[in-house]
């Protein structure tokens, strides 16, 4: 329970009050990553629950290897995109931390920028599911524009978190 | 409590609200995620061709159907198709259903893509939830239905045993009744 809501404190610290988290999170080298996989993992049990049992039964009524490879093709393409960009942003942060730079700890500050773009399809997710509420694509395109530049403006803070380094 | 506890537990909430939404969905209606397996009756849906009018599944009882749902995106069933199409050759009274998933501003595409593959059976697209009501997950998606509307084999994933589908249609054309 400690440890659930320490996760938590650290996620919700992202969205406000990113610089002493990124701080903090720095300091505990590794643990970026480490929450960002927990929350990816929660994303995938939570909002693609329904796919997780559409794979099951397709192991049990069609044949094991279809099930698995379904349960792959959609766990890989629920959580593709957000390794990508906790890619594209460690490389961002460990190429303009210069001197001080620490790859390890510049891609875990990358991976706990990346909670906004959680929050935002999470919350869209809720929206949608939830309430029913189809949203359009041009909203769809707004709320990744809004969660990108979020994420963005973070992996900023990232960069100089870590080269005030000592 | 702090503020990044406060965000922290709103962001839990959006987790708990999703997955016991889920839940409840996976617990109160398991059925409809089970892909329509043999022994079912094939549910009784239209598909649309690009002008003309529909073909109802309904229409075909009496003959042994098989329907392959396809996108044109889909590597295995670009690899597949053939092999339909050589079943559908060697089996002149199967009813070969080509049914194409992508929504109608890849109706072009999806002929031009058949075109390009020799695909002699005309493509219909799934306009009216066909797909979803034989609960196609993944493509390509093989379903074989008897005389009588009962699916008698599914097949999900490249067809790369075309021998083995092959026989189950063969035994269908012969020992179902006309």
């Amino acid at each position: 329970m400690k440890r659930a809501l320490a996760l938590l404190d650290r996620a919700g610290g992202m969205l406000v009050a990113p610089r002493t988290t990124l701080r903090a999170l720095d300091r505990l080298n590794g643990s970026g990553a480490g929450d960002a996989l927990w929350l990816l993992f929660l994303k995938v049990l939570c909002g693609e629950l329904r796919i997780l049992v559409a794979a099951f039964w397709t192991m049990i009524v069609v044949g094991f290897g279809p099930g698995v490879t379904l349960l792959l093709s959609r766990v890989g393409q629920a959580v593709s995109f957000d390794l990508i960009l906790m890619l594209g942003a460690g490389v961002a942060v460990t190429l303009l931390a210069g001197r001080k730079r620490s790859t390890g700890r510049d891609f875990d500050l990358a991976a706990a920028a990346w909670v906004p773009v959680l929050v935002v399809d999470l919350a869209a997710g809720v929206v949608s599911t939830v309430l029913g509420i189809g949203l359009p694509p041009a909203v769809r395109t707004a709320l990744v524009a809004v969660s990108l530049g979020w994420m963005a403006l973070l992996v900023v803070l990232s960069v100089f978190v870590a080269r005030e380094r000592a | 409590v702090t503020p990044p506890r406060v965000a922290g537990l709103g962001i839990g909430s959006l987790f708990t609200v999703l997955l016991v939404w889920n839940l409840g969905f996976v617990v109160t209606r398991c059925d409809e995620l089970r892909p329509v397996r043999p022994g079912d009756v094939a549910p009784d849906v239209s598909f649309y061709r690009a002008a003309g009018p529909p073909v109802s599944l309904g229409e075909l009882r009496g003959k042994v159907v098989l329907i392959d749902f396809w996108a044109t995106w889909c590597g295995p069933c670009r690899k597949s198709m053939p092999a339909v199409e050589r079943l559908h050759l060697r089996f002149p009274s199967l009813a070969v259903l080509s049914v194409n998933t992508e929504p109608p501003s890849a109706a072009q595409a999806a002929q031009k893509f058949a075109d390009g593959l020799k695909i002699s059976t005309p493509i219909l697209f799934d306009r009216a939830g066909a797909a979803a009501a034989f609960r196609v997950q993944a493509i390509p998606h093989l379903v074989l239905i008897d005389r009588l509307g009962i699916v008698r084999h599914v097949h999900v994933g490249e067809l790369t045993d075309e021998g083995d589908l092959a026989a189950r249609i063969e035994a269908l054309e012969t020992t179902s009744p006309p």
